[in-house]
């Protein structure tokens, strides 16, 4: 290492660790009194082995989450590697946003003969057919490709996937949502994974971009971060991302070509799976390749701005979660086994959470008299840790509120797992 | 390709920060194990924020309540300013006792408020605390102790009797003695007593000392079949296995144990000294169902082990100790409702009293009634026997020291004797001058007998109103006095103590005695 080198990399280390000493000398302090609070209640769990295990294991879940993506190495870029892409754009009723989310796809740094665009109208009812036909012509000349699917009748987003899967003739499909807009550098960044022929899907990182409507976005933004680069990334060091989104992912056509009729025709407990998509394709390609997380590959997305939309869109990502974990549950074994530990580890802790909390907040407090604080302190520190995070890596934004109010969702959102078990069948919730 | 970088120049700061956090971690539970002992862990936390944020509170109320120049003092250096020594010597010494000091009222417990109140009151009023050591010597007669001179225990070694209470006597520079029940102090876990850990903590601060409050003897047990309870130090305890009560000799091997194991066990634990001991339930034997001997028994072992057993205040008793007292001590116990002008006042009226000495008979000077009734109205002193007794008794806090005086009294009585005590060592040894019809008697009461030492028919002595009744006593001799003529006269050991007036009527439920005035000169 010469001396040059050497002097860029502290630079790199005080800005990336020291501008922020304060706020991650904190995070610190905050898992120093998760540690403290944990081995506390650990000793007096001794003679629950249940609730001492589900002590243990979320506390080492989610501190393995920030370890193992501090771990996290992003693929370099290989400037000679440059497979040609498709963008698939399923939308249904998004007049507002089709148009920009298309537009951008002719305005990123890649080799536009490299880009093909397929835009599929999924029976709207307003101007979004207009919309991408308007664009569309307004992009031809600059891209290799462009073609817009028109169908009068909803057939579901899954559908509109998969058709632009099979009408795509390019070795790379980045699926991109309706109300997604991505950043330029977005392709290269997803694509230079693929070089590595094990690997079949690369996420992107999405941001929100809504994020200032309000409390409830606000919350959203640090979850999206949260999710992306820290438990994606984490999954990621395996190349198991178990969930590459559709607001922004991209998939390895040849890989998905056989896998195609299977996916689109799934059934699950005897009907027919209309919603999580995204993560359904995601488990057919783990099962033999690799996922992984791109950090780099930048795009934005539109999240629910009311209480009611967004506990929808839970239940309805809580019902595939349901469906998608209990059929990786039998294959997940076979690969990386601190992977296969913790997925499981988490699985058993998303079923037993709902447990832990109604005995901590119910049934110890009325019949023992002990006051659930020690409960409600450690899942505040949890949630407080990722605020924190987020500061450090985002900024200063208004995340000290949205954290206690992340902190009260937690409680409702809890319950969206047992409830998506009761109604897992009901799939009236399906269609976006 | 790996998804992950495992280089040095990653996994070493990493590797630093869980190392330094494991330590961190390992080094509270340290900390607080060394601190705490076996208490629970939140508990520990919650106590050490306590014992900061009181102290600092507590010093900054002191400065203003009662002692401005010792804010910085006590902020800073710990102990406020001690006020000027007294040279005046006391001749008692009160001793006031707590069990724990609550935070919410309970009607049984001093509360925080009213403990601070308390003490801030007796810091005002120029009382300072002595340590046991000092009050051992003076009980002893081996050391003199200025006035306005106590002593404060606390019973149970329960953690709400210092954490409260320590930040107070720091700020005020006042000690206190722990009364350790040594089983107590062993629960493991325990968030009501003091750990063996916190016990050596506050040893350390150099404020308090402790003693013994029995090993195993603050439970009730079993004393017959039925499960009925009783006291382990006054009866005899249910052996299921014999299917008997114990005989005297496993009484007295059993309490003769605790006393020794529970000195034994504090003293080896902590390095310091155990001589004192304070009787669970304050019973040294007096509450017992079962075995009429067992404040005998007890007392004899407890002395072959402990120089001080310390007891309640009994209505037989001064309030204060006094030299050359024989091993029981006793001691006041503020009660919950009691305000810091309450404590004051009855410190002012168990003091040490001078003659001459003119009584107003008013609620707080001193009168103790032993038995029977009595009531103090407008500077009146009247004693009653209750139904199906024969008599009333009262003595005067205060006046243990007092010898060669005389006593004048004007009293009112229909029948029966009424009698003007004095050598009062306590309501049950006593001296008196018995007046009834036609006779005067002087008397020598202990517990065991009332011996007549002279009986003088005096021809014109009735009962009635406002007779000027007297007794004197100098060296060897006593003379009763009616009127201002000594009408019997005695020769007697020379014996120094207080006074107390007495009624006795044969007819029950009717003796009746009246004090409108009371003088005590020279």
């Amino acid at each position: 290492m010469n001396e040059n080198t050497a002097h860029n990399q502290l630079r790199t280390i005080r800005q990336r660790y020291l501008g922020n000493g304060i706020p991650w000398f904190f995070f610190f302090v905050i898992i120093y009194l998760i540690l403290v609070l944990k081995a506390v209640t650990m000793r007096s769990l001794d003679h629950s082995p249940f609730f001492g295990i589900y002590s243990l294991l979320i506390t080492v879940y989610i501190l393995s989450r920030f370890l193992l993506a501090y771990f996290h190495k992003p693929a370099h870029n290989d400037p000679h590697y440059q497979p040609t892409v498709t963008f698939v754009v399923p939308a249904k009723n998004e007049e507002d946003n089709i148009g920009e989310t298309i537009r951008r796809f002719a305005e990123v740094d890649y080799p536009r003969e490299k880009i093909e665009v397929i835009a599929i109208n999924d029976g709207s009812t307003d101007r979004t057919l207009e919309e991408m036909e308007r664009v569309a012509r307004e992009i031809t000349p600059v891209v290799k490709r462009v073609e817009v699917v028109n169908w009068s009748e909803n057939r579901g987003k899954r559908e509109g996937m998969a058709e632009g899967v099979h009408r795509a003739t390019h070795e790379i499909i980045i699926f991109i949502d309706s109300d997604s807009f991505i950043k330029a550098d977005c392709v290269t960044h997803l694509t230079k994974y693929f070089v590595d022929p094990r690997v079949g899907a690369v996420a992107g990182h999405t941001d929100v971009y809504n994020r200032d409507t309000n409390l409830l976005t606000q919350m959203q933004a640090i979850r999206y971060y949260i999710a992306f680069s820290v438990y994606k990334a984490a999954e990621s060091i395996f190349g198991n991302v178990t969930c590459c989104p559709g607001c922004c992912s991209a998939y390895r056509r040849a890989y998905v070509l056989p896998v195609l009729d299977e996916w689109r025709n799934q059934m699950f407990l005897g009907e027919k799976c209309t919603f999580g998509d995204d993560r359904s394709l995601t488990n057919f390609i783990i099962r033999k390749y690799e996922a992984v997380y791109s950090p780099e590959a930048h795009a934005h997305t539109i999240v629910p701005d009311t209480f009611r939309k967004y506990v929808k869109q839970q239940q309805r990502w809580k019902k595939s979660w349901m469906r998608e974990t209990f059929i990786a549950s039998t294959f997940m074994w076979r690969k990386n086994p601190i992977a296969a530990f913790f997925f499981y580890s988490y699985v058993f802790l998303a079923f037993a959470s709902p447990i832990v909390f109604f005995r901590a907040v119910f049934w110890l407090p009325l019949n023992t008299g002990i006051p659930p604080w020690v409960y409600f302190i450690g899942l505040f520190l949890m949630l407080f840790l990722h605020g924190l995070y987020y500061r450090i890596q985002v900024g200063p934004r208004a995340w000290l509120l949205a954290i206690i109010n992340f902190w009260f969702n937690t409680v409702i959102l809890m319950w969206q797992l047992p409830w998506a078990i009761i109604t897992i069948r009901d799939s009236r919730w399906g269609t976006r | 390709m790996r998804h992950y970088d495992l280089s040095t120049e990653r996994v070493l700061p990493i590797a630093f920060i869980a190392v330094a956090l494991l330590a961190f971690v390992g080094g509270t539970f340290r900390i607080q194990h060394q601190k705490f002992g076996r208490t629970p862990f939140f508990a520990s936390v919650n106590l050490a924020a306590q014992e900061q944020v009181d102290f600092i509170r507590y010093s900054v109320e002191s400065g203003f309540t009662y002692n401005p120049p010792g804010v910085l003092a006590a902020l800073f250096g710990g102990t406020s300013p001690s006020t000027a020594a007294t040279t005046t010597t006391t001749s008692g010494v009160p001793v006031i006792t707590y069990h724990r000091i609550v935070e919410k009222p309970d009607g049984d417990h001093v509360t925080i408020e009213q403990f601070k109140e308390q003490m801030y009151a007796l810091k005002r009023a120029g009382w300072q605390t002595v340590t046991l050591a000092d009050f051992e010597a003076f009980v002893r007669g081996d050391r003199k102790l200025p006035e306005k001179s106590f002593l404060i225990t606390f019973d149970d070694g329960a953690k709400e009797s210092f954490y409260p209470v320590d930040p107070l006597f720091r700020t005020l520079g006042y000690n206190g003695v722990a009364y350790i029940i040594v089983d107590g102090m062993n629960t493991a876990g325990s968030t009501y007593y003091l750990s063996p850990e916190e016990i050596t903590r506050m040893l350390e601060t150099g404020r308090w000392e402790i003693g013994s409050h029995s090993k195993n003897g603050h439970q009730t047990h079993n004393i017959d079949a039925t499960g009925e309870h009783g006291h382990f130090f006054s009866d005899k305890l249910w052996l299921p296995e014999y299917d008997r009560i114990e005989n005297e000799d496993e009484f007295r091997a059993r309490v003769a144990r605790d006393l020794n194991e529970s000195k034994e066990e504090l003293e080896a634990t902590f390095g310091v000294p155990v001589r004192t001991f304070a009787f669970p339930f304050g019973d040294s034997g007096e509450e017992s169902q079962n075995f009429k001997n067992s404040s005998d028994v007890v007392i004899e072992e407890a002395r072959k082990v402990y120089t001080i057993g310390f007891l309640q205040t009994r209505r037989e008793e001064y309030s204060f100790n006094k030299p050359d007292q024989r091993f029981l001590a006793f001691r006041i116990e503020p009660q919950a409702e009691w305000s810091g002008a309450d404590l004051v006042a009855v410190l002012e009226s168990g003091s040490p009293k001078k003659t001459p000495f003119r009584a107003r008979f008013t609620p707080l000077e001193g009168w103790i009634p032993s038995w029977g009734g009595m009531s103090l109205s407008g500077g009146v002193l009247t004693l009653g026997s209750i139904p199906e007794s024969s008599s009333g008794s009262a003595i005067l806090d205060g006046t243990f020291d007092w010898d060669n005086y005389t006593l004048t009294a004007r009293t009112s009585w229909e029948s029966g004797s009424a009698l003007l005590l004095f050598d009062v060592i306590n309501s049950r040894t006593y001296r008196a001058c018995s007046f009834s019809l036609g006779h005067v008697e002087i008397q020598s009461i202990t517990p065991e007998v009332r011996r007549i030492i002279l009986k003088k028919a005096v021809p014109g002595l009735t009962p009635g109103n406002d007779r000027k009744l007297g007794v004197a006593t100098s060296g060897r001799n006593v003379s009763c006095r009616v009127g201002d003529v000594a009408v019997g006269t005695a020769t007697i050991a020379d014996e120094r103590g207080g006074i107390g007036l007495q009624v006795w009527n044969p007819h029950l439920g009717e003796a009746h005695l009246t004090i409108s005035s009371l003088e005590v000169t020279e």
